[in-house]
C-alpha cells in the first residue's frame, strides 16, 4: 500500500509560500508599520533620535533635534482620525502609530503592568484617577503644550485631576435615552419610559440598555431619585429588582452598536451615549437624544502620558498639535463626540453642528445641572454584584 | 528502558514540555496565587493573604444559597452540554460522511469545513445577526412573501446556533481523526455475519470511533463553557455565562483576586471531569485496537 | 456487496442517503453567513438587510488602510510561526504520551488538558503578569531602557499561542495514533529500521491526517484569538480580531466583510493549490490505494 507522504508536507510549505509571498506584498505597501511589528521585542530596535534634520519644520513641530522618530498611541476605537496622524507625520516626519483597547480597564492593566511602550493614552474620567493614585502617570509640561488654552475653563479642573497636571481633555459627551420619533412623537422626557415596565413593554423587544454596569444600575438609581454613584445596599436592591421587571421585555443589553440598531430600526428605544446617537442620526433622521429630567451622566476622555513613555517629548508636542483649532475640529467631525476645544467649536462641520441641535444633543446650562460624574472608589465594587445578580437571574 | 529509548523520551517530551511549563505553568501559578490575596483598589493585588474571595464565591446572595455564581455556572455547564449533544449529531454524520470519501478529496473536504473559520469570528457571528434579526435578512424575506416576523434573535434558540455554529469543525476534526481510521473490513465482516447496519454501528462502529468522539465533546464542551461573545451578541446580553463572569471581574469590577478564584474552581470542576474521562479511556482504550 | 434486499441494505441506503443529506445541510449551514458577508461586502449601503447596488469602495477604503493592511500581515503572521512551532511540539508530545511509559504520566495527562480548560482571560491576564515581571526584568539586567527596551509584541503574542496550541494539537494527533497498530511500527523495527526510519516512514504517514487535523486547528485558534492577543500584545502589534473588535463598535461597515472575503480568499486559493498538489502525487504514484483507507 502506497502511502504519500510528502504530499501534505509540501502542501503546508506550498501555502507558507503563499502567504509569507502575500504578506511580503501587504509589507512593501506599509513598510514603516511592518518594521515596527518585526522589532517590537528585539533589543536593537531603531534609536529613538533620527529626527529630520531639515530646519523647515513647521513651527507646531516643536524642537526637531528632540522629537523622536515615531510615537506609540493607545486610544478607543475609531477615536482618532487616520489623516490626522498622517497630516502630523507629513509635517513633522513623526510616524504615529495607533493600537485600540475597547475599556478603561484593559488599559489599566495594561499599564499597571508596566514597559507597555505607549507615549500616549486615552484613559476617561475615572480613570484618571486610578491611575494618577497609582503612579502610573506623567506630569504634563505645559510649556510644551500652549494651546491648553484653547480648552473651555469649564472642563478644566475636574474632580479627577484638578490642577491638570497630568490630563487635558480629548472628547467629552453625555449618557441619555436615545428613541426613535416614529415610535414616540411627543418624545421623551423620563427615564420611566425605559423602566417603567408598562411603557417600555409597548416596545418589547425593540428596547436595549447599555451593557455597563456603571451606566444602567445608575440610570436606574436616578429614576429612583437617588444618585449615578449611591452604594447604599437597600437602593442597589431597589435597583436590581427594577432591572430585572424591565429585563423581560428588552431585546437586550447592547454598549458596542446600537448606534446600528437604531439606525436601522432595530431597536425603537436605547439607553446610548450621545456620540453613538450622532451616528445613529447620521444615517436615520429619525433618531433623536434626550438627557430626562431626572438625569443623566457626563464623562470626559483625557489625553494623558505614561509614566514610562519612551517619547514623552513629541507625546506633549502631537497633544499641542491635536488642541490646535483647525486639527481640534477635524477631530470631533470625525468622532461625532463633543470638543472641549473652545477655538475649535467655529469651525466645526455646520451640518454636523446642526444635526447635534436637531437631535436634542447639544448641552446648555439646564442640561448641564442635571449631569452627574461616575465616580469610583472602594465601595463602588457593590455594583458589580448587582450586575451579577441581574444578568444571572 | 534502554539509555537510548530515555534519550529519546527526553527529546521528545522536553520542549513541549518546558514551553508549557514556563509559558502557562507559571502563569498559572500566578492565578492560583492571586485568588488568595486582597484586592487593590484599581486593579492588581495587594500581596496580603485573603481567601475572602473563595468566602464570596460559596455565599447566600440575598439569602439565596444557590448563589448567583453558581447559577451561571450551571448554566454555562448546561450551554455547553447542549451544544456537544447538537454539535455532534450534526458532526458525526458529516465526519463519517467524509472518512468514506476516496482518499484525494478528503482534505479538500475537511478544508471546507474548516474556511468558514478562517474569517473572524466576530464578524461571522454579526452574520448572523444580521441574518436573524428582526429586520435582517430573514425576517426581510419572510415579510416579502406574506409571512410574520419570527423573532429569533435575543433568544436562546439564536445563542444555540451561534454556539454549535463556532464549535462545529471542533467536533468533527477529532472525529475525522477517528473515524479515519477504522478498519472498514471489519465492517464488511460483520455484515457478512449477518448483522444489520444498526446493529455494526453499535456494536463495531461507535466502540472504536469513541475515542473520537470523547476527544470533540472535550474540544467543545470547555470553550463553550468560557464563552461569552455570542450570548452577548445573539442573545442580547441577558443571560450572563460563565465568560461574561469572569470578564466583568478582571474588567469593570478590576477584581483580580474574585476572578481568579471563580476562575481556580471552575478549573478543578473542568479537571474532574477530564480525569474522569481519561480513567474511563485508559480502561477501554486497549479493546479498541 | 451484494444487493440482497436485506433490512441491513436497506438501512445501508438510507443511511448513505441520511449522510448525503446531512452533509449537505451542514455546508449550507456553515457556509450561509459566509456567503451573506461576501455578498453585502459589496453592497452599495452601509446598513439595512436590503441590496441596494453592487461597488467595490470598501475594497479600496480597506486596501488604503494602512491600519487593516498591518493588522492582516500581523494575524497571518502570528498564525503561521506559532502553528508550526505548536505542531511540532504538539506531535512530539503525543509521541511520548502514547509510545513511551514514564512515572507520573497519569498527571502529565492531565496537565495537557489544561490550555484546553482555561478561560481565555485567566490566561490574557496571568500572561501579562508574567511576561511583565520578565521582561521587566530582563530590561533591567541588560541596562535598557526607553526605545530600546523590551517590550512585548509579536513575539509574546506568538508564545502564548504555541503554548495553548501545544495541547490542541496533542489532542487530535493522539487521536489518531491511539488508534494505530503498534504492530506494524513493531514489525518495522524487527525488520532492522532504527526510531527516526520507523518513525518517518511508517507513523507519520499514517498519523498525517491527525497531524494536518491538529495543525489546520491550531491556525484556527490563533488567527480567530483575541483575548490572549490583546493582553500579550504591544505597540504596532494588532492583529485582525482586535482591529475587527474595534471597528465593529462603530458601524459594522462593509469594510469589514470585505476584509474577511479577502481573507477568505486566500484560504480557498490554499484549498486549490493543495488540491492540485494532491491530484498530481496520486497521479505520480501508480500503486492502488485501498478505496476507504
Amino acid at each position: 500500500m502506497k502511502i504519500h507522504p510528502a504530499s501534505p508536507l509540501r502542501l503546508l510549505i506550498l501555502s507558507l509560500f503563499l502567504i509569507l509571498i502575500l504578506a511580503a506584498c501587504a509589507s512593501t505597501t506599509s513598510a514603516p508599520a511592518a518594521s515596527d511589528n518585526e522589532s517590537t521585542a528585539a533589543p536593537a530596535a531603531p534609536p529613538a533620535q533620527s529626527a529630520p534634520a531639515t530646519d523647515a519644520l513647521p513651527e507646531f513641530c516643536g524642537d526637531a533635534s528632540q522629537l523622536a522618530a515615531e510615537l506609540h498611541f493607545f486610544n478607543w476605537a475609531d477615536y482618532m482620525d487616520e489623516d490626522i496622524m498622517a497630516q502630523f507625520e507629513e509635517a513633522c516626519g513623526v510616524k504615529v502609530t495607533q493600537d485600540i483597547y475597547s475599556s478603561n480597564e484593559d488599559l489599566i492593566a495594561k499599564l499597571q503592568a508596566g514597559n507597555s511602550g505607549y507615549d500616549l493614552v486615552i484613559p476617561s474620567d475615572y480613570a484618571v484617577q486610578i491611575l494618577i493614585n497609582a503612579d502610573l502617570l506623567h506630569p504634563l509640561d505645559m510649556a510644551n503644550i500652549p494651546n491648553v488654552a484653547n480648552i473651555d475653563p469649564n472642563l478644566m479642573g475636574m474632580y479627577y485631576d484638578p490642577e491638570n497636571v497630568y490630563s487635558i481633555p480629548y472628547q467629552w459627551g453625555t449618557t441619555g435615552i436615545a428613541y426613535n420619533v416614529t415610535a414616540y412623537p411627543d418624545g421623551v422626557d423620563s427615564w420611566a419610559a425605559i423602566f417603567d415596565p408598562a411603557q417600555v413593554c409597548e416596545q418589547k423587544g425593540f428596547a436595549s440598555m447599555l451593557d455597563d454596569e456603571r451606566e444602567s444600575i445608575g440610570a436606574t438609581l436616578k429614576y429612583l431619585g437617588y444618585s449615578y454613584n449611591d452604594t447604599d445596599p437597600d437602593h442597589q436592591a431597589q435597583a436590581r429588582d427594577t432591572l430585572l421587571a424591565q429585563k423581560e421585555c428588552l431585546a437586550g443589553y447592547n454598549s458596542d452598536n446600537y448606534n446600528q440598531t437604531l439606525a436601522s430600526e432595530e431597536v425603537m428605544i436605547a439607553h446610548a451615549w450621545s456620540g453613538g446617537t450622532a451616528l445613529a442620526r447620521s444615517e436615520n433622521e429619525n433618531v433623536k437624544f434626550v438627557i430626562p429630567k431626572e438625569g443623566g451622566t457626563i464623562w470626559m476622555d483625557n489625553m494623558t502620558i505614561p509614566a514610562d513613555a519612551p517619547n514623552i517629548y513629541t507625546a506633549e508636542i502631537f497633544i499641542n498639535y491635536l488642541l490646535s483649532p483647525e486639527i481640534g475640529a477635524q477631530l470631533s467631525n470625525y468622532t461625532y463626540y463633543f470638543t472641549p476645544n473652545l477655538a475649535a467649536q467655529p469651525l466645526l462641520d455646520p451640518d454636523y453642528h446642526a444635526l447635534l441641535e436637531s437631535g436634542g444633543m447639544l448641552v446648555d446650562d439646564a442640561v448641564r445641572a442635571r449631569l452627574e460624574w461616575i465616580k469610583r472608589d472602594e465601595s463602588s465594587i457593590i455594583f458589580s454584584d448587582t450586575w451579577t445578580a441581574v444578568k444571572a437571574r | 528502558m534502554t539509555q537510548r529509548r530515555k534519550a529519546l523520551l527526553a527529546f521528545l517530551l522536553g520542549p513541549g514540555a518546558g514551553w508549557l511549563l514556563l509559558f502557562f505553568l507559571l502563569p498559572g501559578a500566578l492565578v492560583i496565587v492571586y485568588s488568595i490575596l486582597t484586592r487593590k483598589d484599581g486593579g492588581g493585588v495587594l500581596w496580603i493573604v485573603d481567601f475572602s474571595s473563595y468566602v464570596k464565591l460559596f455565599s447566600p446572595t440575598d439569602g439565596a444559597v444557590i448563589n448567583d455564581f453558581m447559577v451561571i455556572f450551571a448554566r454555562s455547564l448546561w450551554w455547553a452540554a447542549l451544544t456537544s449533544f447538537v454539535c455532534l449529531l450534526i458532526g458525526y454524520p458529516l465526519a463519517y460522511f467524509i472518512a468514506l470519501q476516496p482518499a484525494h478529496v478528503r482534505s479538500t473536504y475537511l478544508f471546507l469545513v474548516l474556511i468558514p473559520f478562517w474569517t473572524n469570528f466576530l464578524v461571522r457571528t454579526y452574520a448572523w445577526k444580521f441574518i436573524l434579526n428582526n429586520n435582517g435578512l430573514l425576517n426581510t424575506l419572510l415579510q416579502d412573501w406574506g409571512f410574520e416576523r419570527i423573532a429569533i434573535i435575543n433568544t436562546p434558540t439564536a445563542v444555540l446556533i451561534g454556539l454549535v455554529y463556532g464549535s462545529l469543525p471542533f467536533m468533527v476534526l477529532p472525529l475525522y481523526a477517528s473515524i479515519e481510521k477504522l478498519d472498514f473490513d471489519l465492517v464488511e465482516a460483520a455484515q457478512d455475519l449477518g448483522a444489520n447496519y444498526l446493529g455494526v454501528f453499535r456494536r463495531i462502529i461507535l466502540p472504536l470511533t469513541a475515542p473520537g468522539i470523547g476527544a470533540g465533546i472535550v474540544l467543545v464542551f470547555i470553550p463553550v463553557t468560557g464563552q461569552y461573545i455570542v450570548p452577548t451578541i445573539l442573545g442580547g446580553g441577558k443571560v450572563a455565562m460563565l465568560g461574561n463572569l469572569l470578564a466583568q471581574q478582571f474588567g469593570p469590577a478590576l477584581n483580580w483576586p474574585f476572578g481568579s478564584a471563580i476562575s481556580v474552581i471552575f478549573m478543578l470542576l473542568l479537571m474532574s471531569a477530564v480525569v474522569f474521562y481519561l480513567r474511563s479511556e485508559n480502561r477501554d482504550g486497549e479493546a479498541g485496537l | 456487496m451484494n444487493e440482497r434486499q436485506t433490512p441491513g441494505n436497506r438501512f445501508l441506503r438510507w443511511g448513505k442517503r441520511l449522510l448525503w443529506a446531512n452533509m449537505i445541510f451542514s455546508f449550507l449551514f456553515l457556509y450561509l453567513p459566509i456567503v451573506i458577508l461576501v455578498a453585502f461586502s459589496f453592497n452599495d449601503s452601509k446598513l439595512g438587510a436590503r441590496w441596494v447596488g453592487f461597488t467595490t469602495q470598501w475594497y479600496v477604503s480597506m486596501a488604503q488602510s494602512e491600519a487593516i493592511l498591518t493588522a492582516m500581515e500581523n494575524s497571518l503572521i502570528v498564525a503561521f510561526v506559532s502553528t508550526i512551532i505548536a505542531t511540532i511540539l504538539g506531535t512530539m508530545t503525543a509521541m511520548a504520551m502514547e509510545r513511551f511509559r514514564f512515572p507520573f504520566q497519569r498527571t502529565y495527562d492531565g496537565i495537557l488538558y489544561l490550555p484546553v480548560i482555561i478561560p481565555d482571560i485567566v490566561m490574557a491576564v496571568s500572561l501579562l503578569a508574567f511576561f511583565s515581571l520578565l521582561l521587566g526584568g530582563a530590561n533591567d539586567l541588560l541596562g535598557l531602557s526607553g526605545n530600546a527596551a523590551l517590550r512585548p509584541g509579536l513575539v509574546t503574542v506568538i508564545i502564548a499561542h504555541v503554548a495553548f496550541n501545544i495541547s490542541f494539537v496533542a489532542i487530535v494527533v493522539r487521536t489518531s495514533l491511539g488508534e494505530l497498530d503498534p504492530g506494524l511500527e513493531e514489525a518495522a523495527q524487527d525488520l532492522g529500521a532504527n526510531e527516526w526510519t520507523t518513525f518517518r516512514r511508517v507513523t507519520l504517514p499514517l498519523i498525517m491526517p491527525g497531524i494536518l487535523g491538529g495543525a489546520l486547528l491550531a491556525f484556527t485558534l490563533s488567527l480567530d484569538d483575541f483575548v490572549i492577543t490583546f493582553f500579550t500584545t504591544g505597540p504596532g502589534g494588532t492583529t485582525l480580531p482586535i482591529e475587527v473588535f474595534g471597528r465593529i463598535r462603530r458601524a459594522i461597515s462593509p469594510e469589514i466583510n470585505a476584509i474577511s472575503t479577502v481573507m477568505l480568499l486566500v484560504s480557498m486559493i490554499l484549498v486549490i493549490v493543495s488540491q492540485l498538489v494532491q491530484r498530481r502525487t496520486v497521479a505520480l504514484s501508480s500503486s492502488p490505494v485501498k478505496e476507504s483507507q
